[in-house]
């Protein structure tokens, strides 16, 4: 197939699929079930077509599709995928298929579900491959809508407000993004490429920039739109009530994918656009980061509701995300980088954390709620004794969580050790609170292990429901644990497609810092 | 006689419009008050055609406002009997069904 | 020149330009004479007075379709004064008149489909609608300071009725009251304001009042100052704001809604602000001559307070319609605020044609943007305005209640109204892919772009972005209601679904909004071909 056409097909696809099943009878669950599936596997075969098509040694953007949109306002539907990008997309598409086999526990208005399911599908998709900021935007927001129906429709006790509180703070995030666009969009001579705004923000074309202060502001107005999204402290609050109430393939794939768009934002948007912004704010990042880290395990630690303490979890995690991107060390003086190797080693493992999330959180959520689907409660302390009555469950259950705790051998030790190793050269005490993280973090997933799987006798209501985990619920758990077992093995099959779109990020932003660096002291001089 | 005085009386008139309008409870006075504003302007718009360049402009404009306001005035008044047959009185202030 | 010259060089005006040129208004004037023969001979046995006034309505559509299209041919550079100056024909007028006619087409049929005017009232119904439009295309096409006073009545007076057009309601009674109270103060000021500005400029012919302005400001005069002329044009725009329902003089707006039908309320909406909207920018335009004048400061200011109100009145419309149950009063309330968000592109289009000296380079171009931000606003405004007007209309007809409370749970009984009512609705939020999106995101860039001229704007810029997360909540009141709760055993049911007229009508009307966000270029190159007529 034509390279240069295959990510708007993976978008579109999605979309064509939910436009389709609403030609089928809404009586005839199973056959959309079975259809919504096979759209997304289909889907997901194409991005494993885009990662075998992907040349890990060439630099820049591959896949390009251009066209243009709305000409008068210079907004095109570019799209395109580097190496940051690529295994996002492959992980949003392998999350929404897992989910949507996932989704037989999802028993009313079964219909609407999978519509807003595969619309959301495809926003997320189209978020990871928008090279135009307005395209970017509108994917953005375009997610808000299936999102607040399928957590405020098919979502638990409190769905009603999980839902308008994840879509009020997202709004509000949006907003600021806005406002950084237009701002951008205004001082670069009226363009949204992304590429294009990147160049002019690390002083590379002639005539346009964007200075000190127009950096700075737009930096932090990025940053709290995706801190919003990552989540990161402060702005964290909604992610409890949204993980909680939402149904279990909606947590898989708010935990596995939506999580990973706020940092996919830093390093795409805010980070090429503003080094300066980034370089000024870059302490401020790891700070959040490591206080992300201790808060959200320090909470998950005090939690009795089971899909609670995942959520904290993931807050956890995230954080060492926010320290990997933000290890950036310069020379006080000529504002070049020291030691960029570091930070690249950090920005790998921020990428890498990201996808090992996706998985484990993704697999934790998973088995929550299989749980959950049969004793209907989520109570860490009426568990008990369930390797006895589900072993493979059990085993399966176990795999995932190690792979949360970050136990090497499975995916979450990778990043975590290369954003603490990163992060011993910026800032020693800040490397020695995020180590100490991944203590806390045990406690709480072992403590959790123990009351749930471990023990004699099973504590809790509707004992006789447990039945052992059925062929489709092994299957997506053994994918997700094979999954985790294999990038931790060989984590190479991921870092070698990262690894020289982060060398170019770098080397682009630092040569972009010291030249904005340079510009205002020339013009400060004369 | 000059168009000062002109522009007073306009003045006058249209001050006790407004103050009719915005005190008076009985909606026939509230709507004398209309009638009082939109005849201030008239009296401005007579004298500025004779005084300036405006010319026959104004009192073109003058005509059309007096049949301007006498249909309005009539579907006022029409309304106003509607309201007094629904609510048997004519007090603005009484309209309160419609709050918030 | 003697009486017989002017009497013919009157008649060879009026007659082989001016009428052949103001063809949609004829028409509908004479549907307007058809709908009252066909009372008065009785043939309303036989024709519906509503299929008369739609076969009106569609042929007026047509003639304005084809005068638009004509223009566009022919390159559209044509500014053609009519009737001696009173009215103008330009693009602007001819895309005014479209969207009118279209519009008036629209309602015309949602008044047939929800069966709103009886038989017996359908001419006198109908004589209203019509005059109110040709009244609104009258103001959009206005030249002279009379015809803006005209315009404002003729749409006005009409809607008073048209508000307490079902006789034996008593909120009905009460709405048109105090509505036709409070227009006709406005208006009363607004006229003071219009004899003040012809006295002082010695002329009521928009296209002349720059260069007296200038004129008058240059030969020193003392009489005319900066403030002076600030008060007159503020009193000018007292009476359109109220048209437009612009806080403080909004207060009319939620009581008229509530007391009339979904189907008028839709009307007025819609029909009045955009016609108002035309005419506001018409007049803050004859003002500006496009290089910086003397009074130029004070327009500058003129345009930050009209800001500022619009700032007002979004948060305004917003904040208030947190407390409503009634589902057309929250309506009403988010008119008032996107009334507010078009405001602020028509403050960004006057600050940006007055901005000083030394930053007029490209004013024209920036300008004719900004306005053609506002006019793609207006079109979605009107599709996303009058579907949710629609939707509203169909469920009273069925269960006969407006209150929020009494939706609930209509996603089970009536999918096809709940999902177009979401699309409008997230629509009016702002979120993409509906046009709603595309015409806030235009204004915001205006606003922005108005920024780098006086910093008062990026405030408002602010202020709208602000507001579009206060309106989240209460349009997701609604939707939440509709799509979330679940609905009580023993209400009534609502018999519209795939196929039904109704259906059919609120899908056709739902369409466009999710059409214009997404293939935006079209009516964008439009848009901006029309504003940039305004700005030479």
């Amino acid at each position: 197939m034509n390279s240069e056409y295959i990510l708007p097909i993976i978008v579109a696809l999605p979309v064509v699929g939910a436009i389709l099943l609403n030609f089928i009878n809404k009586a005839q669950e199973e056959a959309m079930r079975v259809f919504a599936v096979a759209i997304s596997a289909i889907t997901f075969f194409l991005t494993l077509q885009a990662w075998f098509n992907f040349d890990a040694d060439a630099t820049g953007m591959q896949m390009v599709f251009n066209a243009a949109w709305i000409p008068n306002w210079n907004i095109n539907l570019t799209m395109g995928v580097d190496g940051i990008s690529l295994p996002l997309v492959m992980l949003t598409s392998g999350i929404s298929m897992l989910a949507l086999m996932a989704s037989w526990s999802i028993k009313k208005a079964v219909k609407g579900y999978l519509i807003l399911f595969l619309l959301l599908e495809a926003g997320m998709l189209g978020v990871f491959v928008s090279l135009d900021f307005f395209l970017f935007y509108v994917f953005w927001e375009v997610m808000l809508l299936p999102m607040y129906f399928l957590i405020g429709i098919w979502g638990g006790a409190r769905k009603e407000y999980a839902a308008i509180k994840f879509f009020l703070y997202t709004l509000v995030g949006s907003v600021l993004m806005l406002i950084a666009m237009l701002m951008f969009y205004f001082n670069s001579g009226r363009s949204f490429d992304l590429l294009y705004l990147a160049r002019v923000g690390q002083g590379l074309e002639q005539g346009y920039g964007f200075d000190q202060t127009t950096q700075l502001i737009a930096f932090v107005l990025l940053f709290i739109g995706f801190a919003i999204k990552l989540p990161a402290f402060p702005f964290h609050t909604w992610l409890p009530d949204a993980h909680v109430e939402a149904p279990t393939p909606i947590s898989m794939i708010l935990a596995g994918v939506l999580l990973k768009m706020g940092g996919y934002g830093i390093i795409r948007i805010a980070f090429p656009l503003c080094p300066y912004g980034a370089q000024t704010a870059a302490w401020a990042l790891v700070a959040i980061g490591a206080w992300s880290i201790i808060y959200g395990a320090f909470a998950a630690l005090a939690q009795t509701d089971f899909k609670r303490m995942v959520a904290y979890s993931s807050v956890s995690h995230m954080g060492y995300v926010l320290i990997g991107l933000g290890v950036w060390s310069i020379n006080d003086t000529t504002g070049a980088g020291v030691n960029l190797q570091y930070w690249q080693m950090g920005l790998n493992g921020a990428m890498f954390q990201m996808i090992a999330h996706g998985i484990s959180s993704a697999g934790m959520f998973f088995m929550v709620g299989v749980i959950y689907d049969r004793v209907h409660h989520r109570d860490l302390n009426k568990f008990g004794g369930l390797m006895g009555k589900m072993p493979l469950y059990g085993g399966l259950s176990i795999g995932l969580f190690f792979a949360g705790l970050g136990l090497p051998g499975l995916c979450g030790f990778i990043g975590e050790v290369f954003v603490v190793l990163s992060s011993w050269q910026y800032s020693k005490f800040l490397a020695i609170v995020a180590a100490s993280g991944v203590i806390l973090t045990a406690g709480y997933i072992l403590w959790a292990i123990q009351r749930v799987y471990l023990g004699a006798e099973y504590k809790g209501p509707h004992a006789d429901e447990i039945t052992p985990i059925n062929g489709r619920e092994t299957a997506i758990a053994t994918i997700l644990l094979a999954l985790a077992i294999w990038f931790g093995i060989y984590p190479a099959v991921l870092l070698d497609v990262m690894d020289g779109s982060i060398a170019e990020l770098v080397q682009a932003m630092d040569e972009g810092y010291q030249r904005v660096v340079d510009v205002t002291a020339v013009s400060l001089k004369q | 006689m000059g168009l000062e005085s002109y522009l007073l009386v306009g003045a006058v008139l249209f001050v006790s419009g407004v103050v009719c309008m915005a005190t008076k409870r009985n909606g026939i006075g509230l709507l004398m008050g209309v009638e009082l504003v939109l005849n201030g302007a008239n009296v401005n718009f007579v004298a500025f055609s004779r005084f300036t360049t405006l010319g026959l402009d104004g009192q073109i404009v003058s005509l059309f406002v007096i049949v301007l306001a006498a249909a309005e005035a009539a579907v006022a008044l029409s309304i106003a009997l509607n309201f007094y047959n629904n609510h048997l009185t004519i007090d603005v202030d009484r309209g309160d069904e419609l709050k918030g | 020149m003697n009486f017989e010259q002017i009497l013919n060089l009157f008649i060879q005006d009026t007659t082989q330009t001016s009428v052949g040129l103001i063809r949609p208004e004829l028409i509908l004037c004479g549907t307007i004479l058809s709908l009252l023969l066909v009372r008065l001979f009785s043939i309303d046995r036989w024709i519906t007075p509503s299929w008369v006034a739609l076969v009106g309505a569609f042929v007026a559509f047509g003639f304005a379709a084809t005068d638009f299209l004509a223009l566009k041919e022919s390159g559209g550079e044509v500014v053609q004064e009519l009737f001696t100056g009173l009215l103008v024909f330009d693009r602007f007028t001819a895309f005014f008149r479209i969207f009118l006619m279209l519009f008036l087409v629209l309602v015309v049929t949602l008044t047939i489909l929800s069966g709103l005017p009886d038989n017996e009232d359908g001419p006198d119904f109908y004589t209203l609608m019509f005059g109110a439009t040709i009244g609104m295309m009258v103001m959009a096409s206005s030249n002279h300071l009379l015809i803006l006073f005209l315009g404002v009545e003729m749409t006005s007076v009409p809607s008073y009725v048209m508000v307490g057009f079902l006789k034996g309601r008593r909120v009905s009674s009460e709405a048109a009251f105090k509505y036709v109270v409070y227009g006709a103060g406005a208006a009363g000021v607004m006229l003071y304001g219009i004899s003040l500005l012809c006295g002082l400029l010695g002329t009521g012919n928009m296209s002349l009042m720059a260069e007296r302005l200038e004129l008058l400001t240059s030969s020193g005069d003392s009489i005319v100052s900066g403030t002076a002329i600030a008060v007159m044009i503020l009193m000018v725009m007292v009476g359109l704001a109220f048209k437009l329902s612009i806080f403080p003089f909004h207060f009319w707006c939620p009581d008229a809604f509530e007391g009339a039908t979904a189907e008028v309320a839709g009307f007025l909406s819609v029909a009045s602000k955009a016609g108002a909207f035309a005419l506001l920018v018409r007049f803050a335009l004859a003002f500006s001559s496009g290089d910086a004048g003397a009074l130029q400061p004070t327009f500058l200011y003129i345009g930050l307070g009209v800001g500022v109100i619009a700032a007002l009145s979004a948060t305004y419309g917003n904040l208030a319609a947190y407390s409503q149950t009634n589902v057309k009063r929250l309506l009403a309330y988010s008119t008032i605020a996107h009334a507010g968000y078009m405001l602020m592109g028509v403050s960004a289009v006057i600050v940006l044609m007055n901005a000083p000296a030394d930053q007029m380079s490209e004013a024209a171009a920036n300008a004719t943007r900004a306005l053609e931000g506002l006019l793609y606003y207006l079109a979605v405004y009107m599709f996303m305005n009058l579907g949710a007007f629609a939707v509203v209309a169909f469920i009273r007809n069925s269960i006969f209640s407006e209150e929020i409370d009494d939706y609930a749970g209509l996603v089970s009984v009536t999918p096809i109204l709940c999902v177009c009512m979401l699309i409008c609705m997230f629509s009016l939020i702002g979120m993409p892919p509906f046009g709603g999106f595309v015409g806030k995101f235009m204004i915001f860039a205006s606003l922005f772009e108005a920024g780098s001229v006086h910093w008062v704007m990026w405030l408002v810029l602010v202020a709208g972005g602000v507001n579009t997360v206060f309106s989240l909540f209460y349009y997701l009141r609604v939707l939440k209601v509709m799509f979330l709760d679940p609905r009580p055993a023993d209400a009534p049911d609502v018999d519209v679904r795939w196929g039904s007229l109704p259906g059919f009508y609120t899908i056709l009307v739902t369409v466009p909004v999710v059409i214009l966000g997404v293939f935006v270029q079209g009516l964008s190159s439009t848009a901006q071909n029309v504003a940039s007529v305004l700005f030479p």
